[in-house]
Order: structure tokens, then C-alpha cells, then sequence
């Protein structure tokens, strides 16, 4: 039992993180249909300008990360109007290639800009071992949990009760009379863009506490939140969160109770399940096509 | 506005399992043997170039098709410059092409200056053989630094052979490289069976417990390499009578080791052997700190650039030893090169953190090593006399930067010094515990001799 929950709780960290990645993604699915293989760049981006800003001009955390979001919701605001504009009406697949192309375009710029290094990212927050009921948690992993659900919560309370955030809601339910009835779709798909790509390089900057920063954390990001999205249900924004937690604590269970790569696999086996039986997602539904 | 719909579970599935074979790409990681400092006598170090020019009445030679003209000298470096261990392959490039810079600066070698062709090998064997294939076929060479990654490393040493191509100064030396004996592969890195032979003994030494109640564990990152690390270190520990209690294997991209740290902390071995690379490594002592295994020491293999253990785990960091055989400039040891060493970075804009990385100075060393045999060959150089002239080499210093490198017509291996260093959190740097000397019997050559027959921790003393 103390194994089981120990490997919980640093599940539900990483996880943690998984989710607000993935929500990112299931966000700007969900609004503009986009398939943004690029959402892993962004992520990746964040944590490399935290780093630069932290670390090499020596600006204070929550300035950077001020800083970092506004940066990466701009990138998704130049994503919007440079590629998912004119792709509007093209085939998924079509949409999916430009975006997989857009981020091998990041991933080499960022190399030629930023170089090969690896960099650590120091915490601003207190990285103790705190003992509560006997198990062992870091400080650092509180509030990396804590950071998620705030910003959850945040994002929640906009989707729910703001105007954009209604409209978005009622893009994703049905476009065709959301824009019948007066939403300005653009506008709704570069807030969706600008609140994915600032959702993303949040995680990358949650990620880069934990994990060495480098222009490949993109695809680290990227093969954590795909599993959490199909896991979760493509369309469905609390979907992404749980499919995010599920994904960190199977990797956490896996490693704890098998060992080697079995985290890894754990999670895409769960993939492959899911795929199979539920093809949907947990919280997903099916699509259903009226002819 | 119509929008076409595909099955897209369907899609999901197929581009996630195209992301996840791409990822599987690279196989094996190897990552830049640490460092290793300080020669107590000063070095004697012939990095100077030689100015000799052909005599007049000699007729300039040239053999373009080993990369060799009148003017200039095709040289081959393959490293991952895009792929996932560009931490320590870059680096060591940047350090090999620093002192080829200053080379070139001061006119070349023999008259001819060192054209460095770069290829990626992108840590995948099918990129690495391709530009290993370039080398030889398209813009040959005279020989190449590389082979940086194990599994390509494998790929590529029954090639060498066919096409006669030497390799200097690889940043693994893998089984396969020395045993069969391969004449061209000139390995200035202790292998991981040395660096177990001497941490092993060492352990012992260290932490005062007899060898038959010896409990150990070893972490490495879940690729070949790294089980071959951990069994290297069980045939050790066992073969003392000792207790090896596995290998806690962390896969790549893991941003944290707490289940292996858990079980690890039930365990409580006497000591912890650690492979991998700079972010497994990270991960782990995270995690061994979080479960408290903070007084266990630990014997890493992998460079571990200075600032990012006190990061890691500042209760750690003072038990924690590498087991190197090249020396950084930050180390409070003699490095004759140190100056030059810090000027040719910060002449290629090359920063701090960069230079002072084993990694770096691991390439600056192979390139002294390669001009000097250049000059040695002298005017009539091709691969055959570039050969020769490394096998030359006795006892040859590279300013503090590795132990005295030696080869031999039958011996490929320059380097079989390894010894500890422990990091100091105030210095912020690692203190070697001894001379290579006091090692050297500890090493085995295993990969050669495949016994253990002899070795024990009574060969710490030189």
C-alpha cells in the first residue's frame, strides 16, 4: 500500500504536467479542428526562454514566466494567421502535414539559435522532502501539482463564464451556427491558439524544473500528451487532464512495479486499449455523421 | 464551411506509432567520459606545430583520395549535432575544432592546414553510416574523430577495415572496438570494464567494507550500454563475494527515478554505481535525495557538467564520485593547457559552461593527439603513415588534459588510466583522489582477457 501511493503521488506530479500540456492541445483541437503537431515546439520554447530569462539575463521567476506565456501565446496568435488560416477547409490530413512541418521549421531554428546544450532550469521554489502520513513528496512536486490546478481551475472558470470563452464552447459544439449567429470564428480560433500555446509553454516551464532543458524537449512533451489526448478523448477538455494523470501515474506505476522500460510501455499499451475499445477516449464521444 | 472527416482514431494511432519509432531511433547512449585532472609534473606537451615545410628539391605530396593535398588536410568528425545527445557530442566537437583553430592560425601542419568535414550522425545508425560512408567514398579523409555512439560504433568497425579508414579519439570504447583486435581504431577513452575494475576496488577502499558483505546496486539509462554497465559491476561485486542487488534501469526522457529510488532506499546498499547521461542522472539523485539515500556513495561513469550536481542534490553532491580519465580547467589540478585551452574557446565564442565540461576537453585532447601525429608523419602523409605515427606515440602528454597516451603497432588502446574524483560542493569542482598510478593495476583489460583472475581491491596502491 505505502509502494502504491508513494508511486501515486509522484504519478499525479508529472502527470500533473502532462495534463496542462495536453489540455493546450485539446483546446486548440477542439476550436479550430487543428491537429497542431507544433504544440510540442511551443511547449519546448517556453522552457528554453525561461531559461534564457532566468538564467542568463537573471530576471525573477514570475517575471519570466510572465514573460515566457505572453511569448508563446503570440506564437500560437502567428500560428493561427500564418498557417491554420489559410488551411481552413482543407483535408485533416493536409492540416496535420503543415503542422508537423511547422514544427521541424521550430525545432531547426531553435538549434541554429540556441544551440545543442543542455541546461537545467533552477527552481525559485523550496525543494524540500516533506514526510506526511509517512510518504514522502518534495515540496517542489506540491507545487508543481499546485501550479496545475490553479491554472485548471483558472482556465476553467474563463471556458465557463467568459464571453470568448462561451464562444469558443459554442464553436467546438456546432461552427456552422456559431458563426451563423455572430461569433467572429477567427477570433475565436487565435484565443484558442494564444491559451494553447500559453498552457504549453507553462508545462514546458512546470517541465524544465524536473528535467534538462534542450531543443528536443518538444518531442518529449509531444509523446506525453498525445497518449494523455487519446486516452482522454480528443475532444474533451476534462478528458485531457485525467488522460494526463493517467499517463504520469502509469508511467510511474509501470517503472515501480516492473521495472525497466515498462512505464513507457504501460502507457502505450493503455494507448493501444483504449484505441481498440474506446477508440474515443475515456471522455470523449462519438462522432456521429447524419446523412 | 465543410470540413472532410477521416477515421481519426485511426490517424491518431498510425502518427503515434510513427513518433514513437522515431523516438526508438537511438538505441544506446553514450555520453562523454568525465573528467580527470591533474598531472602533478608538468607536461610536455608538443601541441606546438611543427612549421616543417617540404624540402625544396621534395616534391609536394599529395593523396586526394585520403583526403591529403599540397595545401590542406580533408579531416573527418562525425558527431550528433541534431539529435538527442548533442550535450556531449557538441562539446567534444567544439573542443576538437578549437585546437584545430589555432593550429590553422598558426599555419597548419607541415604546410598544410586541417579542413574539418563535418557529418551528423544524429545518434541513429543508419545517419551515422551514411556519413561515415561520406568520409570515405564522396569527400574522403584522412581519418575521422567520431563513432561517438556505441551502437553505430559496432555498426561501423567491421568497415574500417575494408575502407582502411583510422578512428581517433572516440568518445566510447565499446567491446566490439578492442577485442577483436581492430588496428584501426585508436581509443583514447577507458572503457566501461576499466572504469568498473577501478570503481569497484575503490568502493571498497572507500567505504571500509569487506568485499564479501559488499551490497551494491548500479543505475544506468535503459539502453545497451547500460546493461552492459551493470554487468560489469555484478561480475565485480560478485566475484569479490559481495552482493549485487541489479540495476535500476531509467529510461530516457524520465523526469524522475522515484520508484527505482524507493527501491533502492529499501535496499541500502554500501554503494551505488551510476551510468547514463546528464538528465537520468539528475533524475536519479532527485529521487535518491527525496527517498533520503543522501550518505550512499556514488561512483558515476558519465560527464557531469560541475553546476549541475549542487542543482541536483546538494546533500549528494559531496558523495559523489566520477570515475574519469581526462581533466577539466575548472579542477584546482596542473593543466599546462589550461590558458590555451580557454583562449581557443573563447576565441570561437564558446562559453563557460562549454569549456569547462569534460566533454570539451576531451575533443581539445584527441586534437593534440591528431596533429601531432600529422607532424610526424610529415610531408609524405596518408593513412598508412598517420597510422605509424600515432602508434609512435609513448607516453605522450596532451598538457594535463588525459594521462600519458600510448600506442603501439599491436595496441589500439592510448589510455588505461582511470581514477576517481570526488566532487567538492565549496570548490565546485571534482578533487581526483589519487594519481592514475595508484590505479593502474586495478585495470584488467576484461574486454581482452575476459577474466577477473588477479583483480582485487588490493591492486589500489600502484
Amino acid at each position: 500500500m505505502e509502494k502504491f501511493v508513494q508511486l501515486l503521488i509522484s504519478g499525479i506530479a508529472t502527470g500533473s504536467i502532462y495534463g496542462l500540456i495536453a489540455l493546450g492541445f485539446v483546446l486548440i483541437y477542439k476550436a479550430t479542428d487543428v491537429f497542431n503537431f507544433a504544440h510540442g515546439e511551443v511547449m519546448m520554447l517556453g522552457a528554453i526562454f525561461a531559461v534564457l530569462f532566468y538564467v542568463q539575463y537573471g530576471l525573477p521567476f514570475a517575471l519570466v514566466a510572465v514573460i515566457v506565456i505572453a511569448i508563446a501565446a503570440l506564437i500560437g496568435v502567428l500560428i493561427q494567421l500564418s498557417v491554420v488560416r489559410p488551411m481552413l477547409g482543407e483535408s485533416l490530413l493536409a492540416i496535420v502535414m503543415v503542422t508537423l512541418g511547422l514544427s521541424l521549421i521550430i525545432r531547426a531554428v531553435s538549434f541554429m539559435v540556441f544551440g545543442t546544450g543542455e541546461h537545467l532550469l533552477p527552481t525559485p521554489f523550496p525543494n524540500r522532502v516533506l514526510i506526511v502520513a509517512g510518504f514522502r513528496m518534495s515540496s517542489l512536486q506540491l507545487v508543481i501539482i499546485g501550479v496545475s490546478a490553479l491554472c485548471l481551475l483558472a482556465f476553467a472558470i474563463f471556458f465557463t463564464r467568459s464571453t470568448i470563452g462561451l464562444q469558443m464552447r459554442a464553436t467546438a459544439e456546432n461552427f456552422e451556427a456559431a458563426v451563423l449567429s455572430g461569433v467572429n470564428a477567427h477570433r475565436v480560433f487565435t484565443t484558442a491558439l494564444a491559451l494553447g500555446g500559453a498552457l504549453a509553454a507553462l508545462g514546458g516551464v512546470l517541465f524544465g524544473q524536473v528535467s534538462l532543458v534542450n531543443v528536443h524537449l518538444g518531442e518529449v512533451g509531444l509523446l506525453a500528451a498525445l497518449p494523455a489526448i487519446v486516452i482522454g478523448g480528443m475532444t474533451s477538455i476534462p478528458g485531457s487532464i485525467v488522460g494526463g494523470l493517467v499517463v504520469g501515474v502509469l508511467q510511474s506505476m509501470g517503472a515501480g512495479y516492473i521495472g525497466g522500460g515498462a512505464g513507457a510501455a504501460s502507457v502505450w499499451l493503455a494507448l493501444l486499449l483504449v484505441l481498440v475499445f474506446r477508440p474515443y477516449g475515456l471522455f470523449g464521444e462519438p462522432e456521429i455523421t447524419r446523412v | 464551411m465543410s470540413r472532410t472527416r477521416i477515421p481519426l482514431h485511426w490517424l491518431v494511432l498510425v502518427l503515434v506509432l510513427s513518433l514513437v519509432a522515431a523516438a526508438c531511433g537511438g538505441d544506446d547512449v553514450d555520453v562523454a567520459e568525465p573528467d580527470d585532472a591533474d598531472v602533478d609534473e608538468p607536461a610536455d606537451t608538443d601541441d606546438e606545430p611543427a612549421d616543417d615545410e617540404p624540402a625544396e628539391d621534395e616534391e609536394p605530396y599529395e593523396n586526394p583520395s585520403e583526403g591529403v593535398y599540397t595545401d590542406r588536410i580533408d579531416y573527418g568528425l562525425i558527431y550528433d549535432i541534431t539529435g538527442p545527445t548533442t550535450g556531449t557530442q557538441g562539446p567534444n566537437a567544439e573542443g576538437f575544432k578549437a585546437y584545430i583553430a589555432r593550429v590553422n592560425a598558426e599555419g597548419g601542419v607541415n604546410g598544410r592546414e586541417i579542413n574539418i568535414i563535418e557529418e551528423d550522425e544524429r545518434f541513429e545508425v543508419p545517419a551515422g553510416m551514411e556519413a561515415y560512408a561520406k568520409l570515405v567514398e564522396d569527400t574522403p579523409v584522412l581519418a575521422i574523430t567520431g563513432l561517438n555512439n556505441s551502437s553505430f560504433q559496432a555498426a561501423a568497425l567491421p568497415r574500417l577495415e575494408e575502407d582502411g579508414m583510422p578512428v581517433v579519439g572516440a568518445q566510447a570504447t565499446t567491446e566490439p572496438a578492442v577485442n577483436p583486435y581492430n588496428p584501426y581504431f585508436f581509443a583514447t577513452l577507458a572503457s566501461y570494464a576499466d572504469q568498473a575494475d577501478v570503481g569497484v576496488a575503490f568502493a571498497i577502499q572507500e567505504t571500509g567494507v569487506a568485499p564479501e558483505e559488499l551490497d551494491a546496486v548500479a543505475i544506468s539509462i535503459n539502453v545497451a550500454s547500460g546493461i552492459e554497465w551493470g554487468e560489469l559491476i555484478e561480475n565485480r561485486v560478485e566475484h569479490l563475494g559481495g552482493t549485487y542487488h541489479g540495476l535500476f534501469a531509467i529510461e530516457p526522457g524520465q523526469p524522475d527515478a522515484d520508484a527505482e529510488a524507493r527501491e533502492i532506499a529499501e535496499i541500502d546498499p554500501d554503494v551505488i554505481f551510476m551510468h547514463g547521461s546528464i538528465g537520468t542522472g539528475i533524475a536519479a539523485l532527485r529521487s535518491l535525495e527525496l527517498f533520503g539515500v543522501t550518505d550512499t556513495p556514488i561512483f558515476a561513469i558519465f560527464a557531469q557538467q560541475v553546476r549541475e550536481i549542487p542543482l541536483a542534490s546538494t546533500e549528494l553532491a559531496g558523495n559523489y564520485w566520477g570515475l574519469h580519465s581526462v581533466s577539466t580547467v575548472d579542477m584546482p589540478v596542473d593543466i599546462e593547457v589550461a590558458d590555451q585551452l580557454i583562449e581557443d574557446a573563447e576565441n570561437a565564442g564558446i562559453d563557460r559552461d562549454m569549456y569547462t565540461s569534460p566533454d570539451f576537453s576531451f575533443g581539445y585532447a584527441n586534437a593534440i593527439i591528431v596533429v601531432e601525429a600529422i607532424e610526424r608523419a610529415g610531408n609524405e602523409l596518408n593513412r598508412e603513415t598517420f597510422m605509424a605515427a600515432l602508434e609512435s606515440l609513448d607516453g605522450f602528454e596532451t598538457g594535463g588534459l588525459f594521462p600519458p597516451v600510448t600506442f603501439g603497432p599491436d595496441d589500439r588502446i592510448g589510455i588505461e588510466s582511470v581514477r576517481p574524483s570526488r566532487f567538492n560542493l565549496d570548490e565546485q569542482a571534482f578533487i581526483p583522489a589519487d594519481d592514475y598510478e595508484v590505479f593502474a593495476d586495478c585495470i584488467n583489460n576484461y574486454y581482452i582477457t575476459q577474466s577477473l583472475e588477479g583483480w582485487g581491491p588490493d591492486c589500489i596502491g600502484g
